[in-house]
């Protein structure tokens, strides 16, 4: 997919990943928990199992629970409010990634698009989700941290445990941010 | 946008009355038969095709487009979607897209009450 991401966003995400990061009292290795930032962003976060009290039945929540479904996240929005759902049976570092990537649009301030699953499609903007996805990942596995933890000694598998993401996502962010090749220029000189 | 389910509906009807299959109307307007299976599954026609459903049907377009995607019933009117999160695939499912709505639903209904709060 040609990436939809305008000039300057990249660095601009470090950035805005480092100063949400800088706010939450967490240095570049500490661990970044989705939920406490939810709360300092003061977006309120349910299962899609809670949802039941509100009219939800359990056909649906049973399906967007399904594999099938490859349901994640998502947020609804009214006026300035924001409320995020997630499903609660994907692994934690997935659900930790969603979350993150759900409030990736809160700090990008994405307009919210309206409801629309026509053809059973929804609507896309990608450019939209391909910043959430890139500020999402800057804010679970900052540059500096991850250069930090592998500088040290660190692997691919125990940073993505210590930051609490996937190893794709962990291994993705090595190579996105050049963190591999600086590290490699490092020990060849 | 188009709705589609209307559309589909009046166009069985007509094509019922006139004891016809859907490949026989596909024939008769010269559109492929694909068109309506494809609406079946929700799925919009081309634009040509849409005119040329229209002119059968002897209906104007406002008879089936809506201004705004429907919420479902209840749907609140302020509540919108940002964004979805998947696994995997990016797109809804055909069969999981009335558990969406729902959920969407009930989530909207959820952020009312905090917001009342």
């Amino acid at each position: 997919m040609t990436s939809q991401l305008v000039h300057g966003f990249k660095t601009l995400a470090e950035r805005t990943a480092g100063s949400v990061r800088d706010d939450l009292g967490l240095g570049p290795t500490d661990r970044l928990d989705s939920r406490k930032l939810a709360e300092y962003l003061q977006v309120p976060v349910v299962s899609v199992k809670d949802l039941k009290d509100d009219g939800a039945s359990d056909v649906s929540i049973s399906r967007l629970l399904s594999d099938d479904a490859a349901f994640s996240a998502l947020t609804v929005c009214a006026g300035e409010q924001r409320l995020i759902v997630y499903n609660p049976e994907v692994a934690s570092t997935r659900q930790s990634n969603s979350l993150a990537h759900e409030l990736a649009h809160v700090i990008l301030e994405h307009p919210p698009a309206p409801v629309a699953f026509e053809s059973g499609c929804r609507v896309w903007n990608a450019r939209q989700e391909e910043e959430a996805d890139w500020l999402a990942a800057a804010l679970l596995v900052p540059r500096e941290g991850a250069l930090k933890w592998l500088a040290s000694g660190g692997t691919v598998p125990t940073g993505a445990r210590h930051f609490g993401v996937s190893q794709a996502l962990f291994a993705w962010r090595m190579n996105q941010t050049g963190v591999m090749y600086q590290l490699k220029a490092k020990r060849r000189r | 946008m188009v709705d589609v389910a209307a559309l589909y509906a009046a166009l069985d009807a007509k094509r019922g009355g006139e004891g016809l299959s859907w490949r026989d109307v596909a024939g008769k307007l010269d559109i492929s038969p694909s068109t309506f299976s494809r609406m079946a599954q929700g799925r919009r026609p081309d634009i040509d095709a849409f005119a040329t459903l229209l002119r059968w049907l002897g209906q104007p377009a406002e008879d089936f487009t809506r201004s705004r995607p429907r919420l479902g019933k209840g749907g609140s009117p302020v509540a919108a979607m940002v964004s979805l999160h998947f696994k995997a695939a990016r797109n809804v499912r055909e069969e999981d897209v009335a558990a969406f709505e729902e959920i969407v639903q009930a989530a909207a209904r959820r952020l009312e009450r905090l917001k009342s709060r």
